[in-house]
């Protein structure tokens, strides 16, 4: 099923515009560029989704609900589920197009490999996989060759007898720019200050090995989807250049509205009566040990 | 103080946590990237005496009479190191190229290591052809390069597609057969190219030479099968009886006075060489890549689905085997031992003799 769904009209879509630019590598980078428009609204949801999260983590209100629950785990997944429902924001919202984009990054690399085909072997099961309506004898064999790289193997420009991998180096900055540029503002919240400084850092090592290991044609999909995602961003004014270009003013974000008006606390119960005080019940004993909040 | 020894306990837990799910991505990746990743057929050769098979991280010689492993190099295997080509066996030594871009020479008695060539930027997927003192090596790289017995690089001819077919030696001249939908002579001594023939697909299979008429005769997946002056490179005649021909993979045979191709629908053709005109043409009964295995008066078929097929040139059937496994390379003629590689199962090799009864089967171990 996997190889019905995905492989074969990957493959034969890249076969197909390869057979139009002529161009095995341009047609991984119109491919590339093609995918990103597709999964554009993904794209545009996760931002909308993640702002959002991030505004919510930064409203007073809820800090203060979470400062209050901070002993009561159970609570206070039940205070933020019901924050996240009456605001209609979905907690897995900004990940669930990026693991919408796993399965997207298999198939292309998978694909890229099966159109390259190195072996005879694996030209016979590329040859099969080709829709009717495509003539292999005009596509067979794909050239392999883009610029100095061979898209089937992975990358290394010859300089001086030294084998510089020059793709992996770009991938590599170009997956930093794009975690800098787009990263959300954070606002003393230590949690989500190192989660982010993590990723800053491992993510462009983690892309960078990959384009070193494997194809060249899978780095460069990894470069133009990076660019793409950048330009993606910008266009939607979500991209502070001043985290990379020194000397540039920080981009100016309006100060979000307060989304918690007023802390709901739900169970809160009353002040006791002078006649209740006589009588203690279990639940203001433990309320007694709780700071009060002033209303 | 507080506040950075909380700040920096924070980031401790998570940089142990991201660094921990970090480095097994980084291994997984490692474990899938590092080393060649491709799928082929076992290459078989043979000087008549001994099997020389090339399957993932070894070549083997192994005995024609039991199917004994006799010696594998290299002796432990690595997933950075991949062969598939077939090896060529001439005299006491044993050349072939792998996926981790090497030309290697071993000695075919002890499987040593003589020496091994590494400058090619590809993969090694077809036999290499031996003509005097030179090595004709093509490469996925787009080069053919032609390297001394010693190891030395004479000259190098660049292509514009990989090359998958094994070369074939015409007195001074060696034949490349070319994915860019060319046959195409080059000089021994310094690879300038004498003629180039379109064809109308890929080439992916050696042609044949018959030095009785000084033709080649080669089938491309573009669906033709041509004959061709292997002096001139003129084309002598095109195959156009049947117009349904499929893709054709292998190499053909010669046989007494005919001449017998296959092609990917399983059909085999039986042509005059001289003329091209169709003798015969019988369907085998599944798809076939392979090419047939000339015999003295018969041939044998290797089909895609593990069955193998003997006929008489007449077309009768003389005897069917079934092997597990997958079949894609030609059988090969070890002495009197019929030979072909499986895959997708546990055995490599499977024998038989003459009259189709199986003798042993090869499965490496570990």
């Amino acid at each position: 099923m996997w190889d019905t769904l995905i492989i074969q009209p990957f493959t034969n879509v890249l076969l197909m515009i390869t057979m139009v630019v002529k161009n095995f590598g341009i047609a991984i980078i119109l491919f590339t560029l093609l995918i990103k428009l597709l999964t554009y609204p993904l794209t545009a949801k996760q931002i909308k989704s993640s702002t959002a999260m991030s505004d919510l983590q930064n409203d007073p209100g809820y800090k203060k609900m979470q400062e209050k629950y901070k002993d009561d785990r159970e609570r206070l997944a039940q205070e933020q589920m019901r924050i996240y429902k009456e605001k209609g924001i979905n907690p897995f919202g900004s990940c669930l197009p990026t693991l919408i984009q796993f399965p997207i990054i298999i198939g292309l690399y998978q694909s890229i490999m099966r159109a390259m085909a190195a072996t005879p072997l694996e030209l016979v099961k590329l040859e099969r996989i080709i829709y009717p309506f495509l003539d292999p004898t005009k596509i067979l064999p794909i050239q392999s060759r883009f610029l100095w790289m061979d898209l089937g193997q992975p990358e290394r420009l010859t300089i001086a007898g030294f084998g510089i991998p020059v793709l992996a180096i770009v991938v590599v900055l170009t997956t930093f720019l794009q975690t800098k540029v787009m990263q959300p503002p954070t606002t003393g919240n230590d949690q989500a200050a190192a989660m982010t400084q993590s990723m800053n850092i491992y993510m462009p090592l983690l892309m960078g090995w990959m384009a070193y290991s494997l194809a060249s044609g899978l780095a460069l999909y990894f470069l133009v989807s990076n660019v793409a995602t950048v330009i993606q961003y910008a266009a939607m004014g979500r991209t502070d250049w001043s985290r990379v270009i020194p000397g540039m003013k920080p981009k100016a974000v309006p100060a979000p509205k307060p989304m918690i008006v007023e802390p709901a606390f739900e169970d809160e119960e009353p002040e006791p009566t002078p006649e209740k005080a006589a009588k203690p019940s279990a639940r203001s004993a433990v309320k007694q040990q709780r700071p009060k909040m002033k209303r | 103080m507080t506040l950075f020894r909380n700040y920096w306990s924070v980031m401790k837990k998570h940089m142990i946590r991201n660094t921990i799910f970090l480095s097994a991505a980084l291994l997984l990746l490692a474990g899938c990237a590092m080393g060649p990743r491709a799928q082929s057929i076992p290459g078989i050769g043979t000087d008549g005496e001994a099997v020389y098979t090339a399957y993932m991280q070894h070549v083997y010689k192994v005995d024609p009479k039991t199917g004994n492993e006799l010696w594998r190099y290299p002796a432990e295997g690595s997933v950075q190191v991949v062969m598939y080509a077939p090896p060529l066996v001439a005299g006491d030594f044993v050349y072939f190229g792998d996926l981790a871009k090497r030309l290697v020479k071993l000695d075919a008695q002890t499987g040593q290591e003589i020496w091994t060539w590494q400058q090619a930027k590809g993969w090694y997927q077809a036999q290499v052809a031996l003509a005097n003192d030179l090595i004709i090596a093509p490469n996925t790289d787009g080069n053919v390069y032609a390297v001394s017995t010693d190891g030395q690089l004479v000259w190098t001819y660049r292509g514009e597609f990989g090359f998958i077919a094994a070369p074939v030696v015409v007195d001074d001249h060696v034949i490349i057969a070319s994915q860019d939908h060319q046959l195409i002579s080059l000089n021994l001594s310094d690879g300038a190219v004498s003629w180039a023939l379109p064809m109308k697909g890929a080439l992916v299979a050696a042609p044949l030479f018959d030095s009785n008429s000084g033709l080649l005769f080669a089938g491309s997946l573009g669906k033709d099968f041509v004959a061709v002056d292997a002096k001139t490179g003129e084309l002598k005649w095109q195959f156009t009886e049947v117009e349904d021909v499929s893709s054709v993979w292998a190499t053909p045979i010669l046989i007494q006075d005919q001449l017998i191709f296959t092609d990917e629908s399983g059909f085999v053709y039986s042509v005059q060489p001289e003329t091209g005109k169709l003798n015969w043409k019988i369907g085998a009964g599944g798809s076939m890549l392979a090419g047939p295995l000339a015999l003295e008066d018969s041939f044998v078929l290797a089909l895609e689905d593990g069955t193998i097929k003997a006929y008489d040139l007449n077309q009768s059937p003389i005897w069917t085997q079934k092997v597990e496994g997958e079949l894609y390379g030609a059988p090969v003629l070890a002495g009197d031992v019929i030979v072909v590689g499986a895959i997708q199962q546990a055995n490599v090799l499977y024998a038989f003799d003459l009259k189709g009864n199986p003798l042993w089967s090869f499965v490496p171990e570990n």
